[in-house]
């Protein structure tokens, strides 16, 4: 029973491991991606 | 090669939630027909990890299967979405194919009492991981090159004589089997989409990230 256990543990927690680190990348790509903004040095000054 | 938003990433994005949900729904009823299944009569409890394990490798050479098929249509139309697939794919079918690897060994050991045997056809398989996990590793080292990106689609290509032929089709199951086998070949094969069109998503934003950060300066602007 305890290799069974294992066995479902490991491809379960795998994919859902994979699954969240997934939706992290997305939603840090799209952070960077609407709230791009240019480098400093390309900015008009204020004072 | 434009990257804004290509068809792919608009059937990928469509794709996402609908595979998701229908992924939950099945996830649910197949682990309820797993613990519900009879114990076979030879290998008793163990038997219940092979509605897991083929499963996977359905999964895992589906990824291959696409990595060729996404290769050839890059090298034959040129764009560069289907480059995305065939890399999205590669690295899904790797990761079902690490999980096959490692549930392999824990059935083995629990009916043959040991952890691995070098025949044919697990050493073909673990060939076959190798091949595709060079394959990430080449495209990881090369990233952006499209020399490499073509070689990587002839190579993924290459790749699919790997797959071991003997592996569909084995078998046969007990009465009150089936239904839990198809559940999980149906949960792996769903989780695999849902699994790709989120690798895919991801690809389409780093190029369309890195077309805005490589854009000129001001262009885009109102």
């Amino acid at each position: 029973m305890l290799y069974v256990i294992a066995a479902y543990t490991v491809a379960i927690g795998t994919v859902g491991a994979y699954l969240i680190r997934l939706v992290r990348e997305r939603r840090r790509l799209e952070r960077d991606l609407t709230g791009y903004v240019d480098p400093p040095s390309s900015q008009p000054f204020r004072g | 090669m434009g990257t804004s938003q290509a068809p792919l990433d608009r059937i990928a994005a469509a794709l996402r939630a609908p595979s998701g949900w229908l992924l939950a729904a099945i996830f649910a009823t197949w682990l309820v027909a797993v613990a519900r299944a009879p114990l076979d009569s030879m290998q008793g409890v163990i038997q219940k990890i092979l509605y897991v394990h083929p499963p996977l490798a359905f999964a895992a050479y589906l990824g291959f299967s696409l990595t060729a098929i996404g290769g050839a249509l890059f090298l034959w139309r040129g764009d560069e979405a289907y480059d995305r697939l065939a890399r999205s794919a590669a690295e899904v079918g790797v990761l079902f194919c690490t999980l096959m690897i490692v549930t392999g060994p824990i059935w083995a050991k629990g009916t043959w009492g040991r952890w691995w045997s070098w025949d044919l056809r697990l050493t073909i398989t673990l060939l076959l991981w190798f091949v595709y996990l060079a394959y990430l590793l080449l495209r990881s080292f090369t990233e952006g090159s499209e020399r490499a990106a073509r070689f990587a689609a002839v190579y993924g290509i290459a790749g699919l004589l790997v797959i071991p032929p003997n592996n569909l089709g084995r078998g046969s199951l007990g009465e009150g089997m089936g239904t839990p086998f198809a559940l999980g070949a149906a949960v792996c094969l769903v989780a695999f989409l849902h699994l790709l069109t989120r690798r895919v998503e991801i690809e389409g934003l780093r190029a369309r990230l890195a077309e805005k950060l490589l854009a000129p300066r001001g262009a885009g602007r109102a």
